[in-house]
């Protein structure tokens, strides 16, 4: 298999990271003279620079993917550089994958080894299937084997992801403690094994949290390192991520251009904040908080939503009307208590405060 | 004089407890090899210096220095292992040169300190008086940053390096970089340009500014005078801050500013000092962040006294406590996952381009493997980890305080080792040790030495065992000092100290809880003393709700009190009077109260109640059961009282349960004000179901007048059943109703839906009212809807 192509193609529907920051990438390693691991597009600290933003010494801007905390992105850099797993944990939508990507695309240069992990993968998928006909034509053979990302992985030496690893059964998550700790695949079908090429390395993510998922086993979990990611810490923060992902995804899925919606962002993020942490930004008021996780990556959706409305069939403007749908929809999960939780919510909060008038009507009438 | 030749004169400025500048100086005075140290300390504590050489001293310990007679006005100085000047200290004795304090003598600021309670006593607010130079008028606020630069001067340059955290560019550059003597040399330059800009600026606190003045002039002299006397190299280890004006020399103000100032007959020796309370400022200002992780450096640099840190080795060390520290805390922790966080924080420092992993790579490796990425599991480790528990050791040929070196005595007799975090020990006081301890333990707790405290169920001495949990305080050395007055015994100092506060206490309570005090510390004499004091106090009060206070310590320890050897019959006569003062005064106690005084009494009683229980006394029991009636009965008593009275009643089998039913009924007839007829029924369900629960007959009562009474009176009720029952938690009220509903399965079985309600055995006449009430009683008990709503 060829890797992707690494500039961005108007076709498609979202680019991977390496193709949409190519040229941060290149300029970044252009002037990356610091050692690098074996098979490392770049040095640790570029690593961390390409994650966090700055500027190249040539003055190319280097946005930033990832806005928290540093320290735990160089932790996360550090592990991989000392060919340890890495695995990262956090509640949904704290951008995990999102890390998971840009790690793989700045170390390996291709993000796309990617093991999408369920409750319906089996061991098959993860390490090597086999292609039934030359396996019956020809017995057991390396050519009868079909490889998996992780088996591509390991001969290439680059770094594969697995996507919501506790998804996965724990009796098949075993399956990569062998290559976790001894860095090889055995082939017992034909006496032979897959020994990873030096820059081989795993970046899986989990959230223990969510429903649906499985115990980490823990033979697995002791073979990783563990970054913890955080929800953003304050308004401010969260406010930055949603503006700057909104913009990028908007910009990518080429919605009309609108008058900026910084406000509005600040709003829906208020609104996310008070209901996710069950109390009023200024602590005086104890709320309910709605079953869903209202992550960050839902704001992100709801601003998007709010968007192509406000552009397609709106003012142009993001203004109450446009957001009010997207927010009910993100909110009430759950038909009745849900309900009962943002109806509470509109009248005790909402309607207090003089200036969402607009958007307590709004709310009012979708609901 | 002379001018101070630099060549000759050698100033080590340093930050306090710092290792890294321990080990600078150590190498600057094997260099320099001074005829004389002197050291940053306080001029009148110069006597003890040379009990520093003695092994048997083990920092962390203090110079505790305390007017002579008040122990409380008191300074502390702490020295760590790792402090540059315990190091320069131990250095100079092993070599036998003379070292000395060249601070202000502490007895300065005592003096003062002395003199400023003084006045406040006197005046109450007459504005403190400054001595020597007239103060400038008091002008604006102290400027932040200027403050920041003297608190912490070091701090400010690494800001101005442009690191955001201070503590990690000083640990970098100065604590765990490679570097010798040279440091003093730019630090000394880099101080004074900082002071150049700031000395001449207005300095507040005023006196604060005055007394910094005084303390570098004091220095300068004794550098002068040490010079003048001495041919060889002098070295002084002082804070960094005060370098530069120590280079100057001697000015003719330096005399006159340290003309008459005041003075008092101060003590000085040596206390063992904690390492929780080495990090937190204290007594020299700097107080450090991490004792813990001060001390590895230290180790480390011990390790390889010339060259850099050895990187491995150094991570290694320490991720192995934090596992050592984790199995000790029940956690697995493996030596693979120790490797995996040593390499992750070296790799770590290297990415963040430091030349040793600090305390933030080392925490976030250590979080990342051994901790799993569980923020919570390293909280529990990081207080013993980074701060650590050590306590210091003192040589036993210091001149001690009597009572501490009895204190000591009796440490080592029992084997209890001061300690600096909690630790928690279990006595048995069957056992001559366990009893020894535990009457040790007390004993420091009449003294105000709270050393241990008695947890959870040993606080009720219904057993022979106790729960202590031990935390050693620096201060109790201190109130060790001041128990003197009291005696120079453990044992004797308490059972004076007991007697004096019992003659001082002011509520009976106080007076009461001092006699158990004494009983439980076998101080049999004091506690007599106490007793009869109590009996006097007791004669004396009319107030009841503070006698029924008094009986429930006293009554457990004549129940339970045979492991230790008592004066009873003294206690028991005692109790006994308390009793009877309280019975012949309790129905007057009861009336014309207000609700919150009528709800505090109910408790109190309550108690009292149980203790009489214990006491094995049929005319006592008596007597009290006569008053509770007469409370019960009493027109005029407070209704929650009444409540309580009669359910007591009913309890201990004095009353029948016809003549209770009876009551209930009558306290909560038609005429019966509502709130009246509820605080009632409060007093005599009390706080708990679980009683209604169990016992059946007293359910039934309930249940009877219950079913009894007509629609419009129950529903005149409702609210004041309600509240009684609101005290009852979710589930007694479930159970309460299961209980019901066993007695009339199909009755219960549905709550919300009235399905028809066939009778399955034959009920008593009055079955047609209890169903009739029951989805009332429902409503009730809250078992109607769900859980969050019924708090509402």
């Amino acid at each position: 298999m060829t890797t992707a192509d690494a500039s961005p193609s108007d076709a498609q529907l979202r680019n991977s990271a390496e193709a949409l920051h190519a040229h941060e990438l290149e300029a970044l390693a252009r002037e990356d003279t610091r050692p690098r691991p074996a098979q490392w597009r770049l040095s640790p600290q570029a690593v961390v620079t390409y994650l966090m933003g700055g500027r190249t010494q040539a003055g190319v801007e280097i946005s930033p993917k990832y806005i928290g905390n540093r320290r735990l992105i160089e932790t996360a850099v550090a592990t991989l550089a000392t060919d340890r797993a890495l695995l990262i944990l956090g509640v949904p939508g704290t951008a995990k994958s999102w890390v998971s990507e840009h790690l793989a695309a700045a170390i390996s240069g291709s993000s796309e080894m990617i093991v999408q992990c369920t409750a319906g993968t089996d061991e098959n998928q993860i390490r090597y299937g086999w292609n039934y006909a030359l396996l019956l034509a020809k017995g057991p053979s390396r050519e009868a084997m079909v490889a998996t990302p992780l088996m591509r992985a390991m001969e290439a030496g680059r770094i594969v992801r697995f996507e919501e690893l506790t998804r996965m059964p724990s009796d098949v998550q075993d399956t990569l403690i062998t290559v976790l700790s001894e860095k090889l695949m055995p082939i017992p079908e034909i006496n032979d094994s897959v020994h990873a090429k030096r820059g081989f390395n795993m970046i899986a993510t989990a959230n223990a949290r969510d429903k649906g998922v499985n115990e980490l086993s823990s033979a697995l979990k002791r073979r990783f390192n563990v970054v913890v990611l955080p929800l953003p810490a304050d308004l401010d923060e969260e406010v930055k991520i949603v503006t700057k992902r909104v913009g990028e995804i908007g910009g990518g899925l080429e919605l009309p251009k609108i008058a900026p919606a910084d406000q509005e962002i600040m709003r829906i993020v208020t609104v996310f904040r008070e209901l996710r942490d069950g109390q009023t930004l200024d602590g005086r008021l104890k709320l309910k908080s709605p079953s869903g996780s209202l992550s960050t990556a839902e704001a992100i959706a709801v601003t998007i939503g709010a968007w192509a409305e406000a552009g397609h069939f709106g003012s142009g403007v993001i203004d109450a009307q446009s957001m009010a749908a997207n927010l009910v929809g993100a909110i009430v999960k759950d038909p009745v208590q849900d309900k009962v939780v943002l109806q509470e919510y509109l009248e005790t909060v909402v309607r207090e405060r003089k200036p969402w008038a607009d958007l307590y009507g709004a709310i009012r009438d979708v609901m | 004089m002379a001018a101070a030749t630099p060549d000759r004169l050698h100033l080590l400025g340093i930050r306090h407890h710092g290792p890294g500048s321990t080990r600078a100086v150590l190498s600057a005075l094997d260099a320099a090899d001074p005829a004389i140290v002197l050291i940053e300390g306080p001029k009148d504590a110069d006597e003890l210096i040379s009990f520093a050489a003695s092994p048997a001293m083990v920092p962390p310990i203090a110079l505790l220095v305390h007017a002579q007679d008040d122990a409380a006005n008191a300074s502390f100085f702490p020295f760590a292992v790792f402090s540059p000047e315990w190091q320069a200290i131990r250095w100079a004795l092993a070599k036998q040169r003379p070292v000395r304090f060249i601070d202000l003598p502490a007895s300065h600021r005592l003096a003062e300190r002395a003199k400023a309670a003084e006045q406040e006593d006197d005046a109450g607010e007459a504005t403190p008086e400054h001595t020597g130079a007239a103060a400038p008028d008091q002008p604006e606020t102290i400027d932040p940053e200027l403050a920041q630069i003297r608190r912490d001067p070091l701090a400010y340059l690494s800001t101005l390096a442009g690191y955001d955290d201070s503590e990690a560019w000083w640990n970098a550059i100065v604590e765990q970089g490679a570097h010798g003597p040279e440091i003093f040399a730019a630090l000394e330059a880099a101080i004074g340009a900082l002071r150049e800009r700031i000395d001449p600026l207005p300095y507040q606190p005023a006196d604060e500014a005055q007394r910094e003045l005084r303390r570098e002039a004091h220095m300068r002299l004794e550098i002068a005078a040490a010079l003048s006397a001495q041919d060889g190299p002098v070295a002084v280890v002082c804070g960094a801050w005060h370098v530069p004006a120590l280079r100057k020399k001697v000015a003719k103000d330096d005399r006159a500013l340290l003309k008459g100032l005041p003075q008092i007959k101060v003590t000085a020796t040596w206390v063992p000092w904690t390492e929780t309370r080495l990090a937190a400022s204290s007594g020299y200002g700097a107080g450090v962040i991490s004792p813990g992780w001060y001390a590895h450096l230290w180790q480390g640099l011990q390790h390889e006294q010339n060259a850099a840190l050895d990187a491995t080795g150094f991570t290694t060390r320490w991720q192995a406590r934090v596992a050592d520290l984790l199995r000790r805390n029940g956690r697995p922790a493996s030596t693979a996952a120790v490797i995996e966080a040593s390499r992750l924080a070296i790799t770590l420092a290297a990415l963040r381009d430091v030349a040793l992993p600090g305390l933030a790579e080392m925490r976030e490796a250590s979080l990342a493997t051994l901790c799993e990425g569980e923020t919570a599991l390293f909280r529990l480790i990081e207080q013993q980890l980074i701060i650590g528990q050590r306590v210091g050791e003192i040589d036993d040929s210091v001149p001690q305080m009597p009572l501490a070196v009895d204190l000591a005595r009796w440490q080592r007799k029992l084997k209890l080792k001061p300690e600096a975090l909690d630790s928690d020990i279990a006595l048995d006081l069957r056992s001559e040790a366990g009893l020894a301890k535990s009457q040790l333990l007390h004993r420091l707790a009449l003294l105000q030495v709270p050393w241990g405290r008695l947890q959870g169920s040993g606080q009720s001495r219904g057993s022979f065992r106790e729960n202590w949990r031990l935390r050693w305080e620096p201060e109790f050395s201190v109130r060790l000092v001041e128990a003197l007055v009291h005696g120079t015994t453990v044992a004797q100092a308490a059972g004076n100290a007991a007697v004096t506060n019992a003659q001082t206490a002011t509520s009976l309570n106080a007076v009461a809880a001092i006699v158990s005090g004494c009983l439980e510390a076998g101080l049999s004499a004091a506690a007599e003393t106490t007793i009869a004091l109590l009996q006097q106090r007791s004669a004396a009060t009319s107030d009841i709700a503070d006698l029924t206070e008094a009986v429930p310590p006293l009554a457990e320890i004549l129940r339970y009190g045979t492991a230790r050897a008592l004066p009873t019959e003294a206690l028991r006569l005692l109790v006994i009077s308390l009793v009877e003062a309280i019975c012949a005064g309790l129905v007057y106690a009861c009336r014309n109260l207000q609700a919150d005084v009528a709800a505090e009494l109910r408790g109190k009683l309550a108690r009292l109640d149980a203790a009489i229980g214990l006491i094995e006394d049929a005319g006592l029991r008596d007597g009290w059961r006569r008053a509770l009636a007469s409370v019960a009965n009493d027109g005029s008593a407070h209704p929650l009282l009444k409540g309580l009275a009669s359910r007591a009643l009913y309890d201990h089998g004095i009353v029948s349960p016809e003549h209770t039913a009876l009551a209930l009924s009558r306290a909560l007839s038609h005429s019966v004000p509502t709130l009246q007829a509820g605080d009632w029924l409060d007093g005599f369900l009390g706080q708990s179901g679980q009683v209604l629960l169990h016992d059946e007959a007293l359910r039934r009562i309930i249940d009877g007048w219950l079913a009894s009474i007509d629609g419009e009176a129950f529903n005149n009720l409702l609210p004041v059943m309600r509240r009684a029952f609101a005290s009852f938690d979710r589930s007694e009220r479930r159970r309460l109703l299961d209980e019901l509903a066993r007695q009339r399965p199909l009755a219960v079985s549905v709550t919300a839906d009235l399905t028809p309600l066939q009778p399955l055995a034959p009920l008593p006449a009055h079955a047609a009212g209890f169903d009739a009430a029951l989805p009332l009683l429902l409503t009730i008990l809250g078992a109607d809807r769900p859980m969050k709503d019924t708090n509402r």
